[in-house]
């Protein structure tokens, strides 16, 4: 990994959630690389979506989880 | 409700205190339990015995982690041990090379990135990443849910799953890539 950072190490950054971890200078770099470039742009879009789509998906009660809960009371509680 | 409070309710089996624990984590649990290739029967069976377990050894239970971790941990490895036995090829498509490909030799993309960015997450799209996540391996899908889904840290993550940071890192990169790689074949077919 060289100090400039490459679109390849940009997205690798975004997806790995290493972002979060990388020095400030770092950090710094990958967001300046970031501001002037579109595809990398698009790219952590992307992935902001996925993550926001799984929420909408996997995060919300299911349909029958209301009559799961009473029944693993019932089942609890005897 | 803090967890102290809540363990000194269900240890003194107070009224409402087992009503709570469901009311508060059978739907992320049974959400977790899908999302690991369980069945829903199976989901709702390792579901109830992990909740079981947990109020069967409650007295042991010393808060050394959350009750939420404690609990994913739990259905962690009973959705392992259900999966072992309904074992199924996982799919083998290297998720490094594919993403290699994606860029020149000096790291620049090829092509432009392309996918769903800022658009509704509607019924279409939500079909889409349902279809996408069969592709992911059981150890992806599980740091995808806990990290994204479930908003854990990587601290409590990789002591569910039993992996090192660095190895949640490169799990969830390749659940990441792979979903997006994924949705970008269905966006660009649309």
């Amino acid at each position: 990994m060289s100090w400039i950072p490459s679109c390849s190490d940009v997205a690798r950054a975004v997806s790995d959630d290493s972002y979060n971890e990388s020095s400030q200078s770092r950090r710094v770099m990958l967001r300046l690389h970031m501001a002037v470039c579109w595809f990398c742009r698009r790219y952590a879009a992307q992935i902001r979506w996925i993550d926001r789509a799984a929420r909408e998906t996997w995060g919300v009660p299911a349909p029958g989880d209301a009559d799961l809960k009473l029944r693993l009371i019932a089942r609890l509680r005897s | 409700m803090s967890d102290q409070n809540r363990l000194r309710d269900l240890k003194a089996r107070l009224p409402g205190s087992v009503e709570s624990l469901v009311e508060e984590f059978t739907s992320p649990l049974m959400a977790a339990a899908r999302s690991w290739g369980l069945s829903e029967r199976d989901a709702e069976e390792a579901v109830q015995d992990s909740l079981t377990d947990f109020l069967t050894a409650i007295e042991r239970f010393e808060g050394r982690s959350t009750l939420k971790t404690f609990l994913f941990g739990v259905l962690y490895h009973k959705c392992s041990e259900r999966r072992r036995k309904n074992k199924r090829e996982q799919a083998t498509e290297d998720m490094e090379a594919a993403f290699a490909g994606r860029f020149g030799s000096l790291g620049v993309w090829n092509s432009l990135p392309r996918g769903p960015e800022e658009e509704a997450v509607n019924g279409e799209l939500k079909a889409w990443l349902e279809e996408c996540a069969k592709s992911l391996s059981d150890e992806q899908r599980s740091a995808f849910q806990l990290k994204t889904v479930e908003s854990m840290s990587t601290e409590e993550a990789c002591k569910i799953i039993g992996v090192s940071a660095t190895n949640l890192g490169v799990l969830m990169f390749r659940a990441r890539n792979k979903l997006r790689e994924c949705l970008e074949r269905k966006w660009t077919k649309r």
